[in-house]
């Protein structure tokens, strides 16, 4: 089966497999980090409670 | 006058204003990095004579496996100096590193896989380098997961620097997993203290992708640090005057 694979979709299956693997990986690492900065900055924003404020 | 220079930017607000400007340039090194690589690796390298086209997989391969070992050592460095000066930054740094090595070692065995199903003729052997590999992905895991678990950030910190250091024992094993045992996996292509045991064209390819990651990796790793250090800084005035909170 597995070798069927390689002899039917040929080297370049496994080239863009892999390069694609990179892109899905990186662009997703990207959108979850950009995500979280907005995030953070938002709750940044909000006024801190009696207690955090104790903290500072 | 350096030193004390090095250590100003050790201050939580003035290392995310350091970050935040030094990220463009970052991603603009990576992009450049990357399309000069890919250029190089898909339209001027030739075909390999013994692999064929496949062999273009290393120009990614090669690049991921170095950053994931270089990233874990950065991390466990970070860490140590983190742990050693209490320095808050240092420890943010060290966590914000973890994903993106974790990244870069899923895509090592991944793509090393997808290499050596028409090479080797198969996917996957518990053979020294890649069962190591495959280790130094469970640290990175098993770094992350310590760290989330436990709700004290100061005894994180600690737990977390201390499994890192021991965890950096595993990347000369990597290394040198090649030369120590009999292993399916080659041999080192490129070394320090020997000519490259391939053509130049596919060398430099390599090495742009591989200073692509590395753009990449002070990218992601910065922006990660910022936002890590604005939740963990939420308190402080500084973070505040930031977001522009009201009182």
């Amino acid at each position: 089966m597995n070798t069927d694979l390689v002899i039917t979709f040929g080297p370049w299956f496994f080239v863009g497999a892999s390069y694609a693997a990179g892109l899905v990986l990186m662009v997703a690492e990207v959108w979850k980090l950009r995500a979280r900065q907005r995030r953070a900055l938002q709750q940044a924003a909000q006024p801190l409670d009696d207690e955090q404020r104790w903290d500072t | 006058m350096n030193t004390l220079r090095f250590f100003t930017f050790a201050a939580p607000s003035r290392f995310y204003a350091l970050a935040g400007k030094l990220v463009p340039w970052f991603w603009a090194a990576a992009a450049l990095f990357a399309a000069a690589g890919l250029y190089l690796g898909f339209a001027v390298a030739p075909t390999d004579a013994t692999q064929g086209e496949v062999y273009r997989i290393i120009f990614l391969h090669v690049p991921a496996a170095w950053m994931s070992m270089v990233l874990y050592l950065a991390m466990a460095f970070w860490a140590a100096i983190g742990w050693a000066f209490k320095a808050r930054t240092a420890t943010v740094l060290a966590q914000s590193i973890a994903p993106t090595g974790a990244m870069f070692t899923v895509l090592a065995l991944w793509t090393g896989a997808l290499w050596g199903k028409p090479t080797w003729g198969t996917y996957w052997v518990w053979d020294a380098r890649l069962t190591s590999e495959f280790i130094l992905l469970l640290l990175y895991l098993g770094y992350m997961a310590l760290v989330a678990a436990i709700d004290d950030p100061r005894r994180a910190d600690r737990a977390g620097a201390l499994l890192a250091i021991v965890g950096a024992v595993n990347v000369p094993i990597i290394y040198f997993s090649v030369k120590w045992w009999n292993t399916l996996h080659q041999g080192a292509s490129v070394s320090l203290t020997q000519s490259p045991k391939m053509a130049a064209t596919m060398l430099n390819a390599m090495l742009l992708m591989s200073l692509a990651c590395w753009a990449y990796a002070f990218a992601v790793v910065f922006m990660r640090t910022r936002s890590a250090l604005l939740e963990r800084e939420r308190e402080t005035a500084w973070v505040g005057q930031l977001a522009g909170r009201k009182a």
